[in-house]
């Protein structure tokens, strides 16, 4: 029995150090499948126990990266308190955060997809032409197809790479949108029956309510994503 | 006017609807479509005022406002009543909803990002080599649930509250956007913020306080400033971005 658990050891340690190696020079994430299959199909378990062994071990340590699931693949990712640092080394490179218009427009992608810029526009209401064009541009979306409408119009969807941006490990990481009615809902005002419509000068009154329980998505779909 | 502020840092007229119908606490399945019209017509107007090109989109929702207004203003038949007669306002009502539940997510991706912006993965992601100047991404750097619309709310009232006796044919101060940009960053060099309403004094012309507005506007799409709002009194802020973050 002791002797097993000391073969475990050495056959960890060696597979530690394979699984380490191999995300170091990978130019992609690896997926658990691709881990297993380079390292002569040592089985998934093994794998994700190197990993968590290796982040056990940068944690001791000290380090600044660990080693991270995103969009379904494993990749080393620096930690958030070194961000500042990051900054500067790639001051300028890094692609500014994106717009309101950006990040409705690919909500509506994501949730809907595949997806027609009319049918995105339908729901936003506004043209959302150079929009999805920047999405393209920073690869968020993708072209998925054509539809099979008049003019056989060009389907959107969205990329790993959104997820990578993120931080999600899959598109179902995101609330469902029932959940989101369900929440917006308890926000509405209902008047009642009897309730006139509000006076005329209300409309002027200065200052907002300013309540939106901002915090409460964050609560509801909770699975942060972490290596 | 060398910098041409465009319509589309606002969201549309869904998002304007939205807006008006939280601001003013009203239900949003029983939408009082007079007021809300009215309201709506008057952003319209201080946005044209602004010299801000008003957007086709815009026109057609308030031709739409209108026409659900005139709808409801209309006896109905007695035929009409017993098939329980549609509400001329359900299709709108109907496309909120809609455009409110993506809004929502909008805010949840929001959230993520603000989780994983400061996680710099190797390898990279692949689409951070390009040249960024040209990319027309940059956000409006609002924080919290502050938008362009409460900004332009502030500015109506500081417009309203504006001297009433604006002569159209009174010489126009003449000031120019970037001026009035390089005011503002100068104001701010020797404090660290500004109250949003100090920077519209209102003895100063209306001219004046658009131009003043217009370059806000624009040192927000430039990242060059962050507006905060205070949660208790609804005051707003204004810094210099680079105080805010200085490594980026």
């Amino acid at each position: 029995m002791q002797k097993k658990m000391i073969m475990d050891e050495a056959q960890l340690d060696e597979y530690r150090a394979v699984a380490e190696a191999v995300l170091f020079a990978s130019d992609a994430p690896l997926s658990l499948n691709e881990l297993s299959r380079i390292m002569d199909d040592v089985g998934e378990e093994m794998i994700v126990r190197c990993i968590e062994s290796l982040n056990e071990r940068y944690e001791k340590g000290g380090h600044g990266f660990e080693i991270r699931l995103v969009a379904n693949g494993y990749q080393f990712g620096s930690k958030a308190a070194y961000a500042k640092w990051i900054r500067r080394l790639y001051r300028g490179r890094i692609p500014s955060r994106l717009t309101q218009a950006a990040l409705e427009c690919l909500a509506i992608v994501a949730y809907k997809q595949p997806i027609s810029r009319t049918e995105v526009e339908a729901i936003r209401g506004v043209n959302v032409d150079g929009v999805l064009r920047t999405l393209l541009d920073r690869n968020l979306i993708r072209i998925a197809g054509r539809g099979e409408g008049v003019g056989r119009p060009i389907l959107y969807a969205t990329t790993g790479d959104f997820l990578r941006y993120f931080g999600l490990n899959k598109l179902s990481d995101l609330p469902k949108l029932d959940e989101l009615n369900e929440l917006l809902k308890d926000q509405d005002i209902v008047l009642t029956e009897d309730e006139e419509e509000p006076d005329p000068a209300l409309f002027r009154a200065p200052g907002r309510s300013g309540d939106e329980p901002d915090g409460k998505f964050a609560e509801a779909d909770g699975n942060e994503v972490s290596g | 006017m060398a910098y041409q502020v465009r319509l589309e840092h606002f969201e549309g007229p869904l998002d304007l609807l939205l807006f008006l119908i939280r601001e003013h606490e009203v239900d949003i399945y029983d939408i009082p479509i007079s007021l809300v019209t009215q309201q709506y017509l008057q952003y319209l107007e201080l946005l044209k005022l602004m010299d801000l090109e008003v957007g086709s989109e815009y026109l057609l929702m308030a031709a739409t406002l209108l026409r659900i207004k005139s709808k409801m203003l209309l006896p109905r038949r007695p035929e009409e009543e017993e098939e329980e007669a549609a509400d001329p306002r359900e299709e709108l009502v109907q496309r909120l909803l809609e455009y409110r539940q993506f809004k929502e997510a909008a805010g949840v991706l929001n959230e993520h990002l603000d989780r994983t912006a400061d996680i710099f993965y190797h390898p990279p992601m692949e689409n951070w080599d390009e040249d960024l100047n040209g990319v027309e991404t940059l956000d409006t750097r609002l924080a919290g649930n502050l938008n362009l619309w409460d900004l332009l709310q502030a500015f109506k009232f500081t417009l309203d509250r504006a001297k009433d006796d604006f002569d159209r044919t009174v010489e126009r101060e003449t000031i120019s956007i970037e001026e009035r940009m390089d005011d503002i960053l100068d104001n701010l060099k020797s404090r660290k913020n500004l109250f949003f309403r100090s920077l519209f004094q209102e003895d100063r012309s209306r001219s004046f306080l658009i131009v003043t507005f217009l370059a806000l506007l624009e040192l927000i799409r430039q990242n060059r400033v962050v507006f905060e709002q205070t949660d208790t009194l609804g005051e707003i802020w204004l810094t210099r971005s680079d105080s805010v973050n200085p490594a980026s």
